[in-house]
């Protein structure tokens, strides 16, 4: 369990590292000023609210991130004017002590430092040079550094070794062959590699035994489901609809969908357009319909006293927000009530890019899965769109009629229960008006606009077709600034933790500027260049020796880099609450290997949906091989996440995520010792291995096994000294206290014939019950 | 209440309003810094903009009632509604307020008072129904705040507003930014707790939702734990 004083560490490690990054990344003195490294930042944190792009808040009409308006004559006086810091009014206000002249105003809270100023001062006297946005200029490939050095895997390892040789950094060497097997194997398939899989790795001793480990790992159909599960989140799938019903509903087919994608590995492109836009296809099949699911996966509200119209637009506004994010990272969304303060991105930018998404065939008020459908039975279609006529018909006039509702919305969960469908994108005929919506309100429309794109980011395609396929073809142009850029980042954060931009929810000026911004455009290139191959890209990224480096570090690096930017180690990262769980199933070789179908619903505490959910209170738990499904197929409530899953950092799912964050919380270390799925994973793994029992002599090669099994290592002797002391202890508690034994070897469902001592498998349970505890298990290294 | 006493709260209320922003985060910096945020206080880097008293209140209990009663049928004691009793309600009010889909559709939008008694209670004078007998007796000790209103119209929305600040999921709620603000005392327990009662089993009963006591953008460690009922 976590201290306080292990956790204030941590957090001073990161307040150490804003002012380490000064020196990793700042320039040196007499460099010449880069506007988007050093004089953007400042503009946009101290100045841009007021003399920014939008044009509400701007004062004294000036925008000072753009070049014609910020050195344009004023009566007679600059306020920058290049070459000439002692003419540009710029620099007299930031230097002023006077009250009304100072800039930012006295009463601002952010203030400028001495160095900043000094920044600002210099620029002008080199000139003034003005720059778009790195991330809004196309990527070019750079030259891949070459170096005399025999560390070097591959071209990434080029640009990482570049920036730590600058710096007088020494990169690891690769890590032993069991940490790598379990990172490779942890990070590609959600799953620990089994004790068979570790031996014979350990026994191949050819050259090429990692390459073809990568290969067997990218063949397997497990690399899907741990792909998919990122997906997920960006997809903001759930199991419901959110809102007050919080109404079930069957997405499950377009989250097989993607699985699939990813284990045929699908190009980028095409599982772009086919979730964009599949139904716009010429001649759509069933497959690329169900891939549109991706923009139907927001929240639908049931209640029946609402507008729909309010929530129709709210459902709109969703699909670009999750769009813009997953493929641009951009902050679109922040533009719904008025021009972005810091990107170019205006208020007219974003209802037109809504345009998009406005016409989809659909009413506000929904209940289960809603309009529109695709339906695996085609003759329940028919009956499916008679009852939400009369449901929309009826909704609005509710009072008085209340039990009529109550009537279809059953007779409609009759229908669904053995007919499935899963919602699709579907445009009307005839497209709706999209409008500015003042402030952001539904009822409040002010001018016309048609579909768009935010031109000074990237302009749309000439023969782009007016509807969502001209948005993928947007995206998708290989000269598009951000598309390749996003997704390349996304994978690097999967292996590394943390993306080359560490700020996966913005790419804009606000943003994080990438740690190695050549190799982000060099991997971006590289990978449209090879037809979006995504396999492709995760085995470039895992065959690097950055990957591949121990985790070790001393003392000097990790002061000069605690957050292992720079990678000049491996990176060590807490698991998700998905691969925790699954770790503990699969060691316990309860996993059950089937893929895709209707999520299931393992334990959870009692109460737990009752008490927060009127509609479909009851929690009907699952059981047998259904307990044991892969975590990705669990049963996500929105309104009521599975609170084991919720304690170690899973969200809502209410919105479009890119990044979890990573916790360390005393209620984890409670769930992973109480929560029955845990102790039935341990009490399973110590029977298991019990039944065998001929192959241990001594409780040690048992607890040996033990380690081999779930952290893939021997134990060391002193581990083995406190464990095997720790094994008597319990057996001595159990013995004296039998009917406590009895009642903790009967957590969990799964039962096993044999006859054993109850006594002796409670006291190896809570052996195994500390293993899976441990801080090494929890993270990858 | 002394002059003074009432200058000082004065002070501390526009502090902590006027400059809650960075008042929140260095009152953070006190649960980053050091084991609790008294031994933080006393150092001496910290601005100078702390509000004058150091705050006395330990520990914060908020009761949510979701599904009260009217506050009409309560404490708000409005007396001219009895007057205009079946009046349509005047322009003045109606506005241009948004109507839920429940009322949209009503022929007639009146005035519908009260059906319960009001009197004054204790030395304040403070208005109570007689729906509320008990609570009338400590009415003096109580703190009544009238001026609260929302835009959100629809349960799921205006309970996210009440908890969050906004009607869209995502932000964190009240115990989330106590919890980042003003840290713990205790590092073994979670940030805060949450007790939700067991409902009346009607349908809409009782409209709760994880997040209202989630930790929205900022880190799930200041997400609060729920209990739950065990029978």
């Amino acid at each position: 369990m976590p201290t306080l004083t292990s956790l204030s560490q941590m957090i001073i490690a990161t307040a150490f590292f804003a002012v380490s990054t000064v020196t990793l990344f700042a320039v040196e003195p007499d460099a010449p000023i880069d506007f988007n490294r050093d004089v953007r930042p400042i503009l946009a944190d101290a100045c841009l609210h007021c003399h920014g792009l939008d044009e509400e808040s701007r004062e004294a009409d000036l925008q000072l991130d753009f070049e014609e308006n910020a050195t344009a004559e004023r009566d007679g006086y600059f306020v920058v004017k290049p070459g000439q810091p002692e003419r540009s009014e710029l620099v007299s206000r930031i230097l002023s002590d006077d009250e009304y002249s100072k800039m930012p105003p006295p009463e601002s809270h952010r203030q400028l430092t001495k160095k900043e100023v000094e920044t600002l001062k210099q620029w002008i006297a080199q000139g003034a040079p003005f720059a778009k946005h790195w991330s809004f200029i196309s990527p070019e490939k750079p030259e891949v550094p070459d170096h005399e050095t025999d560390w070097c895997k591959n071209e990434i390892d080029s640009f990482i070794f570049q920036k730590l040789n600058s710096k007088s950094i020494k990169p690891q060497k690769i890590a032993n062959k069991r940490t790598l097997i379990r990172r490779v194997t942890l990070d590609l398939t959600g799953l620990p590699p089994t004790p068979e899989e570790v031996q014979q790795f350990l026994q191949d001793k050819s050259e090429n035994a990692y390459s073809q480990l990568v290969d067997r790992l990218l063949a397997s159909p497990t690399y899907g489901e741990q792909m998919a599960v990122t997906w997920m989140d960006l997809a903001r799938y759930a199991d419901s609809g959110g809102y007050q019903g919080d109404i079930p509903r069957t997405m499950w087919p377009w989250r097989d969908w993607v699985i699939n994608a990813y284990n045929s590995n699908m190009p980028f492109d095409q599982f772009t357009t086919e979730q964009l836009a599949g139904d716009l296809l010429p001649n759509a099949t069933e497959s690329q319909i169900i891939a549109t699911g991706f923009n139907r996966n927001h929240r639908v509200n049931d209640e029946d006293g609402i507008i729909a119209e309010e929530f129709r637009t709210e459902y709109a506004v969703d699909r670009l927000e999750t769009t813009t994010l997953t493929w641009t990272g951009l902050t679109l969304g922040c533009a719904r009530c008025h021009d972005h303060k810091f990107d170019p991105l205006s208020q007219k930018d974003f209802y037109s890019f809504m345009a998009y998404f406005n016409s989809v065939d659909e009413y506000g008020r929904g209940y289960g899965n809603t309009q529109p459908l695709y339906y695996f039975d085609k003759e329940t279609r028919a009956i499916i769109e008679r009852i939400d006529q009369e449901l929309i018909d009826l909704g609005d006039a509710a009072q008085g009629e209340y039990q009529k509702l109550i009537d279809l919305k059953k007779e409609r969960d009759e229908v669904l229960k053995d007919s499935l469908t899963t919602m699709v994108m579907k445009d009307l005929p005839t497209p709706r008006k999209t409008y500015v919506l003042t402030r952001g309100l539904y009822d409040k429309p002010g001018d016309e606009v048609f579909h768009g794109v935010p031109n000074e980011v990237f302009p749309l395609p000439a023969d782009a077709p007016e509807n969502r396929l001209g948005l993928a073809a947007w995206l998708l142009d290989p000269q598009h600034p951000l598309t390749a850029r996003v997704a390349v980042n996304r994978y690097w954060q999967m292996h590394f933790g943390t993306g080359l931009v560490a700020t996966p929810e913005d790419f804009g000026t606000r943003g994080e500027a990438p740690s190695h911004p050549e190799l982000l455009d060099w991997l971006a290139i590289r990978f449209i260049e090879s037809n979006w191959d995504v396999k492709a890209m995760h085995r470039l990224i895992v065959m690097s020796a950055t990957y591949q480096q121990n985790s070790d570090v001393t003392k000097e690096t990790y002061l000069k880099d605690p957050n292992n930017r720079l990678l000049a180690r491996g990176p060590r990262v807490r698991m998700t609450a998905e691969m925790i769980r699954d770790q503990s199933l699969a060691a316990a070789q309860l996993i059950d290997d089937r893929i895709g179908g209707p999520s299931v619903k393992p334990y959870q505490p009692e109460g737990v949906w009752s008490d927060m959910v009127a509609f479909f209170p009851e929690y009907d738990q699952d059981h047998g091989r259904n307990l044991y499904r892969r975590s990705l197929y669990t049963y996500i409530r929105r309104t009521v996440q599975p609170p084991a899953m919720n304690a170690l950092d899973f969200q809502s799912r209410e919105t479009c995520q890119v990044r979890r964050a990573t916790t360390n919380t005393p209620l984890q270390a409670l769930v992973l010792m109480n929560d029955p799925t845990y102790i039935e994973a341990a009490r399973v793994l110590a029977t298991r291995t019990m039944l065998k029992r001929d192959e241990f002599k001594t409780d040690q090669d048992w607890i040996t096994d033990i380690y081999e099994r779930i952290l893939v290592r021997k134990p060391t002797h002193e581990e083995l000294k406190i464990l095997s002391s720790q094994l008597q202890y319990h057996r001595n508690q159990f013995v004296s206290d039998s009917n406590n034994a009895a009642k903790f070897t009967k957590i969990g469902e799964k039962e096993f014939k044999a006859a054993i001592d109850p006594t002796e498998v409670a006291a190896r349970t809570a052996i195994v019950s500390l293993v899976l505890n441990l801080d090494e298990t929890l993270n990858r290294d | 209440m002394n002059q003074l006493q009432n200058l000082t709260n004065q002070m501390s209320r526009r502090h902590f309003f006027g400059r809650s922003a960075s008042g929140l985060g260095i009152a953070a910096l006190g649960s980053l810094l050091g084991q609790n945020s008294a031994e933080a206080a006393h150092s001496n880097n910290l601005p100078t903009n702390l509000p004058m008293k150091a705050p006395t209140a330990k520990r914060v209990i908020y009761l949510f009632q979701s599904g009260a009663p009217s506050q009409m049928d309560m404490f708000d004691y409005k007396p001219e509604m009895a007057k205009r009793y079946g009046e349509e309600l005047p322009e003045s009010v109606r506005g241009n307020q948004r109507l839920t889909g429940m009322t949209a559709q009503q022929g007639r939008l009146c005035v519908a008072p009260t059906i319960y008694n009001f009197e004054q209670r204790g030395q304040s004078g403070a208005w109570m129904s007689d729906l509320l007998p008990h609570t009338a007796k400590i009415t003096d000790d109580l703190c009544i705040v009238k001026s609260m209103h929302t835009d959100a119209i629809n349960h799921d929305p205006a309970i996210t507003f009440l908890m969050t600040g906004s009607q869209l999921p995502g932000r964190p709620s009240m115990g989330s930014w106590l919890s980042y603000g003003l840290g713990s005392e205790n590092s073994n327990l979670p940030a805060f707790v949450v007790m939700s009662s067991k409902g009346s089993g009607r349908k809409n009963g009782q409209p709760l939702y994880q997040r209202l006591w989630g930790s929205g953008f900022i880190p799930s460690q200041h997400q609060g734990c729920s209990f739950w009922w065990r029978y």
